[in-house]
């Protein structure tokens, strides 16, 4: 699954601490999901296109494959 | 994600200080070829409920040497505490790669234990057994705790 969390954080100009704080995970986490090497669960992902304030759609992407 | 097999973070502290001293005092026991100390003597009520016997003679030994037992018991309970303790902001990462360490652990445990099943044949091999006794748990924290605290130190520098 591929996401757009480093260019929603950017325009939001918010680091990945700051991220992770608002959504109750640890900064770890955040940087896993923006590497994509974690896709995060359903209830994080809507929380994480709360804070950006878009739909999740427009955060997370499927991939082929997925 | 609730695991409700996960106590509190911080009985971290004491599967520390129950972990690393034992670990060496393990380590020095093994090495010292099972050095016998902390000796008490059993009521014998107590005998009859265990299951003791000694390699020299047919008769249940009143007296033994329990610091095997501590060591044992201080390195088991200290490793738990470290496996089962929550992290601090415990998310649904941390308990990906908590499973993935127990997955892990198995695997490694398990090829180590076939390669020495092949390569050790008798006494040696208990010697194998009483470190198979820990390396599953030692594996486990050991993974686990560098994926989450060692690995991002060394990805900054």
């Amino acid at each position: 699954m591929k996401n757009t969390i480093r260019v929603e954080r950017a325009i939001l100009n918010i680091s990945q601490a700051e991220l992770a704080d608002r959504v109750q995970v640890t900064r770890q986490t955040i940087n896993a999901i923006e590497l994509e090497k974690y896709a995060p669960s359903a209830v994080l992902a809507m929380k994480i296109a709360r804070v950006f304030g878009k739909r999740v759609e427009e955060v997370f992407q499927l991939e082929e494959g997925d | 994600m609730k695991n409700n097999l996960l106590i509190a973070h911080r009985w971290k502290v004491l599967g520390w200080l129950l972990t690393v001293p034992a670990f060496f005092g393990g380590i020095y026991y093994m090495a010292q070829d099972n050095p016998e100390a902390l000796f008490v003597t059993l009521p014998d009520w107590l005998t009859r409920l265990m299951w003791i016997e000694s390699f020299m003679s047919s008769e249940k030994p009143a007296t033994i040497a329990l610091l095997d037992e501590v060591i044992c018991i201080a390195l088991l309970v200290g490793l738990l505490l470290l496996a089962f303790s929550r992290e601090k902001i415990e998310d649904e990462w941390i308990q990906r790669v908590r499973l993935e360490s127990f997955q892990w652990a198995m695997l490694v445990n398990s090829l180590l234990l076939l390669a020495f099943i092949v390569f050790t044949h008798g006494t040696p091999f208990l010697t194998v057994m009483v470190y198979n006794m820990f390396t599953p748990m030692l594996i486990f924290v050991a993974r686990f705790y560098y994926v989450l605290h060692l690995k991002p130190l060394l990805s900054k520098s």
